[in-house]
């Protein structure tokens, strides 16, 4: 119902009976190759073979201003990458929310817009906006920051205390996604995040909760050749904590950001943790350093990811191993499998062609530890380690 | 004549400038600074809210004005809205193409701000601060 009546308000703003009616358009286009130097691992669409799918974005965005209070903004993105290849540089609707002043310092917004989880989050599309070619994904990965976007409302209050500025933001809403391996239904998320800055320098604070159903359907249907009429307490807890339903799911970072125009340092440290069941919980941390030596920013990012499937299951299944002689380990070996390690460093170079336009190229070394994958994705589903693998990217950046 | 131009506003003077029914008679360099970062909402000695007007394009007269108030290169300050444009949490200035625009805005908007070459300035807006290269 939202989206149809900010498109109406929209339409009518446009049409000759309007009157002082500003808009502004804006838009922005990355371009990126990417490719890895070991055969039969992906790293987000990244391959062995050279591809430009992998973070190319195109999207516009319009804002129209119907009073001096009240707004409405909507945002459109087609993506080079979708996770089953269907939906490559399908245009979808990222953001369409109000917006309304209530004071100079409180703005209120209703609609869909970007899940604010970490510092750069809201403006992750945005490549111009920061130094790196993607942020650096053991804080970023899909598993600590599942929403894109979100549909909800918003506070966002502006405010001084002695020489800092602080922006704290809250939201509520809801979200459901789903590819062709899982569905994902946020039935809520709600969060708060505080933003502290004074002179050069900044900190956040964020934590977030959703209570969330997922259905791998794999799983679904490999569970229930399992399932028994009269299973017993023990079973029934099993079955409780695989089922991954209305599990609450917490976010919480911390992140800094210090830009004297010359050096410039971005740190995060992330924790995404859930009650029970099948969901991952994981932290994450990097540490960057930048210099600009005229239209050149070279950096450096060292970073660390650590995910563990199902810790609560795992417990239960120790626990009363005796009770559970032949579903246990079953459901044991997946969850062994997929605890995640990565460390990385990453070293890149923008090139700032013009204001507008930059140029970047990264080289990062990562290397899973403890016999995972790390953040890559094997092809072949039997091989659960892999090598050091290097990751080679570069992008063009244009907002307009 | 020397004594003249001595006590006039020389050449490179860039001067922040308000609507004249604006009951405020001076900002401070800070205040400025922080109107147009976004980090102050409204006038210091009134509740009205301050609507930043800024020109366009990155001319010498806004890489002056910036490196001033904040010691900072447009190209910085460029950065520094990049995140905030898209995110919708706060509106950079109000961007338009001259300065003769600027002060048809400012007389039209009593809560409007912004800064403009003195040699631009007329009679029509009210001057609350004159800022010097140092």
């Amino acid at each position: 119902m939202l989206p149809r009546i900010i498109i109406l308000m929209l339409a009518v703003s446009f049409s000759p009976f309007a009157r002082s009616f500003d808009y502004s358009l804006s838009g922005f286009l990355s371009l990126s190759a990417g490719i890895l130097d070991e055969e039969g691992y992906l790293y987000a669409d990244i391959d062995d073979s050279l591809s430009f799918n992998n973070d190319t974005i195109l999207g516009g965005q319009i804002s129209g201003q119907f009073t001096d209070n009240f707004s409405a903004t909507i945002q459109v993105i087609a993506r080079g990458y979708s996770a089953d290849d269907s939906d490559n540089y399908k245009p979808a609707i990222d953001w369409l929310y109000l917006t309304y002043d209530i004071t100079p310092e409180l703005r209120v917004r209703a609609g869909r817009m970007a899940t604010p989880y970490y510092l750069v989050s809201e403006y992750i599309e945005i490549g111009a906006a920061y130094p790196w070619i993607r942020p650096p994904f053991e804080v970023y990965d899909p598993s600590a920051a599942p929403l894109k976007s979100f549909n909800g409302i918003d506070a966002v209050l502006r405010s001084n205390w002695k020489d800092w500025f602080i922006i704290s933001q809250f939201i509520f809403g809801q979200e459901e996604n789903s590819t062709f391996l899982y569905e994902i239904n946020i039935h809520r998320i709600a969060g708060l995040n505080l933003s502290f800055s004074k002179n050069d320098f900044s900190i956040r604070l964020a934590h977030f909760v959703s209570d969330v159903s997922l259905s791998v359907f794999l799983t679904e249907t490999f569970l229930n050749l399992f399932r028994t009429d009269n299973p017993t307490p023990v079973e029934a807890k099993l079955f409780d904590l695989v089922d991954s339903k209305h599990v609450k799911h917490f976010y919480s970072s911390i992140g800094v950001n210090w830009d004297n125009d010359t050096w410039f340092v971005y740190s995060e440290y992330n924790q995404a943790t859930s009650e029970a069941g099948f969901t991952p919980t994981g932290e994450g941390m990097y540490l960057t350093v930048g210099y600009r030596i005229g239209k050149f920013s070279p950096y450096l990012t060292r970073a660390d990811f650590r995910l563990l499937l199902g810790s609560d299951l795992k417990k239960h299944i120790l626990n009363n191993s005796s009770e559970l002689p032949f579903l246990g380990p079953l459901f044991l070996n997946p969850i062994e499998d997929n605890k995640r390690y990565q460390r990385s460093i990453a070293l890149g170079v923008r090139y700032d062609i013009t204001n507008a336009m930059s140029l970047k190229f990264e080289a990062l070394n990562a290397t899973s530890q403890r016999g995972s994958v790390g953040l890559f994705t094997s092809k072949d589903s039997s091989i659960t380690f892999a090598p050091p693998i290097r990751v080679y990217s570069l992008a063009l950046d244009i907002v307009f | 004549m020397a004594l003249l131009s001595h006590a006039a506003p020389s050449y490179c003077d860039i001067l922040i400038i308000i609507n004249p029914n604006n009951p405020t008679t001076e900002l401070t360099k800070e205040a400025v600074k922080n109107i147009f970062l976004g980090r102050l909402t409204r006038f210091p000695d009134s509740d009205l809210r301050v609507s930043p007007i800024e020109i366009k394009q990155d001319n010498p007269q806004k890489h002056r004005f910036y490196k001033i108030i904040a010691n900072k290169s447009v190209n910085k300050i460029n950065r520094y809205w990049a995140r905030y444009l898209f995110t919708g949490k706060m509106s950079p200035p109000k961007k338009l193409l001259s300065n003769q625009e600027i002060i048809d805005e400012i007389m039209n908007n009593p809560s409007g701000v912004s800064y403009i070459d003195s040699k631009d300035v007329t009679s029509s807006v009210k001057v609350v601060l004159t800022l010097q290269e140092e």
